[in-house]
């Protein structure tokens, strides 16, 4: 290498980008848009300096002192810097399915309706009466969630539709790399079905009910507890504490990315490799959970009830890094709100758009929005909610 | 140059581009390919903007790379003062490269000078990848950079110290 240093660095150099693949398609109307959003921010902040300044010229006896600006909780050791989650007046994009485009693919995520399970593969699974919600399991099938509030009840469904078994267990979760985990409440037991097909069960020692599965952490799942710390349960039985945390809203395992929020719900955190990112207690934009975080973790998904109506949601798309909002989602046209929202890829969402029936619409981050394709008419008519897994 | 004129070039220019800007994204993120993605859109976002000013097309992707380099320092600074992350831009240490003893030799060397690349701070690597990947003279990269020529001799020699050392380190038992 003495020989000639540089010429190893350049070979060195190619090697590592032999193999890049080509940017996502689409990346030129992608950093167009961005560029128009990035244009109409400068007028908008353009135009606010005016005010400002013509207001501070006309009533300087106005302008608030110190003692009047808004005071962020001062973050403790180990929470994070503390980010604002304000959402600029310019990045606000209305959810319609009027005006979206209609010509959308199917949504390539998981989604439930009426007695039937969308696999993200495509393939749909018949639910037997009485389903409440499904995720897919590695072998083309479901496991459904039933039964009531006090006694929930977990089906094993195969790929034809047909009951495997039934048990007394938690609502599931399933992970993007194809695993997922739910609590055996007989047996008092984690149960962690791999992307493999192979299951692992660990028992935890926590009350079995006060157990609610989050996500995943590599192999770990993590679970909130009731009056506790969530948990993060290891594949041997053993668990820890995810310290620092009050109630966890989202994981994503191959980012080591956790989200939460305070108990009395108005601080949100994002931490990832036990590092905190950035907590809010300010929240200026009136999150009330961080509830997905996109695969790559480089973004997260931050949920609002609509203003004047708690039943419906508004999303944000926020740099999971950093904190910065960078598009809120609000419903628009005939629709009393969004439903439940969730990542399809990195700069992409899907939500349940429910007017008369519902309707999956995929929006990108800078506000184009499509209404995906195959996603009506699954059950009953007028009204068939969709869900997310 | 019309908007439909400016929307075309552009168009024209991204599409031969992209790949080849992609990848001088990549390695100056240290192999991020996703935050590279990230980083690339930006640049071309901005030179969206900028179109009209930019008067000679050899200059387009001058001028990406430098709205690169210093987008993605900008975007290192945060994150390293949010994470309070103690790294001094000249006297990082040396590392062993974890997994790669016992491979092949030269297998592992190669490993290893990818890996010191990755550990340098965003601008010193940015002087290797456009001086050593992307060929560019030490005024062509100076320029870029927005530094003088001497800043860029500084960079790259002690980028080369570093693998004479390193080099050394593996020879010797």
């Amino acid at each position: 290498m003495s020989a000639d240093v540089g010429q190893v660095l350049a070979d060195v150099l190619r090697e590592q980008v032999r193999d890049v693949p080509l940017p996502a398609p689409g990346l030129v109307d992608r950093a167009r848009r961005q560029a128009r959003a990035r244009r109409r921010h400068q007028v908008a902040a353009v135009a606010a300096s005016a005010l400002v300044l013509v207001a501070v010229l006309l009533a300087p006896s106005r302008v608030p002192g110190s003692e009047h600006r808004s005071v962020e909780r001062v973050p403790a050791a180990g929470v994070g810097p503390a980010v604002s989650l304000a959402v600029p007046d310019s990045a606000v994009s209305v959810v319609d399915v009027a005006t979206a485009n209609s010509a959308g693919r199917p949504a390539s995520v998981a989604w439930f309706s009426w007695r039937a399970l969308h696999r993200s593969d495509g393939r749909v699974v018949r639910l037997p009466d009485g389903a409440l919600g499904a995720v897919e399991t590695p072998d083309g099938g479901a496991l459904v969630t039933g039964g009531t509030v006090t006694e929930p009840t977990l089906t094993l469904v195969s790929a034809d539709g047909s009951i495997q078994g039934s048990l007394g267990a938690s609502r599931p979760v399933a992970g993007r790399d194809g695993q997922v985990a739910y609590v055996d409440l007989d047996r008092q037991e984690v149960v962690r079905i791999a992307a493999d097909g192979w299951a692992a069960t660990a028992p935890v020692a926590a009350p079995r009910r006060g157990l609610r599965l989050v996500g995943f952490l590599g192999t770990s799942v993590v679970a909130d507890t009731t009056g506790g710390a969530p948990r993060l349960i290891h594949r041997d039985g053993t668990s820890e504490p995810l310290r620092g945390l009050a109630e966890a809203t989202a994981s994503d395992g191959p980012s080591g990315t956790v989200a939460s929020r305070s108990a009395n719900g108005r601080c949100l955190e994002l931490r990832r490799a036990d590092r905190p990112l950035w907590h809010s207690c300010t929240n200026q934009g009136g999150f009330s959970s961080i509830v997905a975080i996109s695969p790559d973790g480089h973004r997260v998904l931050l949920r609002r009830d609509k203003l004047g109506n708690p039943g419906a949601s508004e999303y944000a798309v926020a740099v999971a890094e950093t904190g910065q909002v960078l598009r809120l989602f609000a419903a628009g046209g005939s629709t009393l709100g969004l439903g439940q929202a969730t990542f399809e890829g990195r700069h992409l969402l899907v939500v349940a758009y429910h007017d008369a029936d519902s309707r999956i619409v995929r929006c990108d981050e800078y506000g184009a929005c499509e209404v995906a394709a195959g996603d009506a008419g699954a059950g009953p008519t007028p009204f068939t909610p969709v869900w997310f897994p | 140059m019309s908007s439909d004129g400016r929307d075309a070039a552009f168009e024209r220019y991204v599409a031969s581009r992209q790949h080849a800007l992609l990848r001088t994204a990549v390695l100056l993120t240290g192999g991020d390919v996703a935050t590279a993605e990230d980083l690339l859109q930006t640049a071309l976002s901005r030179l969206y903007l900028a179109w009209h000013r930019v008067e000679r097309e050899a200059a387009l992707d001058a001028y990406v790379r430098r709205i690169m380099v210093n987008q993605y320092t900008s975007w290192w600074r945060r994150t390293w003062r949010r994470q309070e992350t103690s790294t001094d831009p000249v006297d990082l240490p040396l590392q062993r490269v974890p997994g790669v003893v016992g491979i092949d030799d030269e297998v592992a060397e190669r490993a290893a000078v990818w890996a010191l690349v990755q550990l340098l701070p965003p601008r010193q690597r940015a002087t290797v990848v456009l001086r050593y990947y992307e060929d560019l003279s030490e005024a062509q990269t100076a320029e870029v950079l927005g530094c003088s020529i001497g800043t860029v001799k500084a960079a790259s020699s002690r980028a080369v110290a570093r693998l004479r050392v390193l080099h050394a380190e593996e020879v010797t038992p």
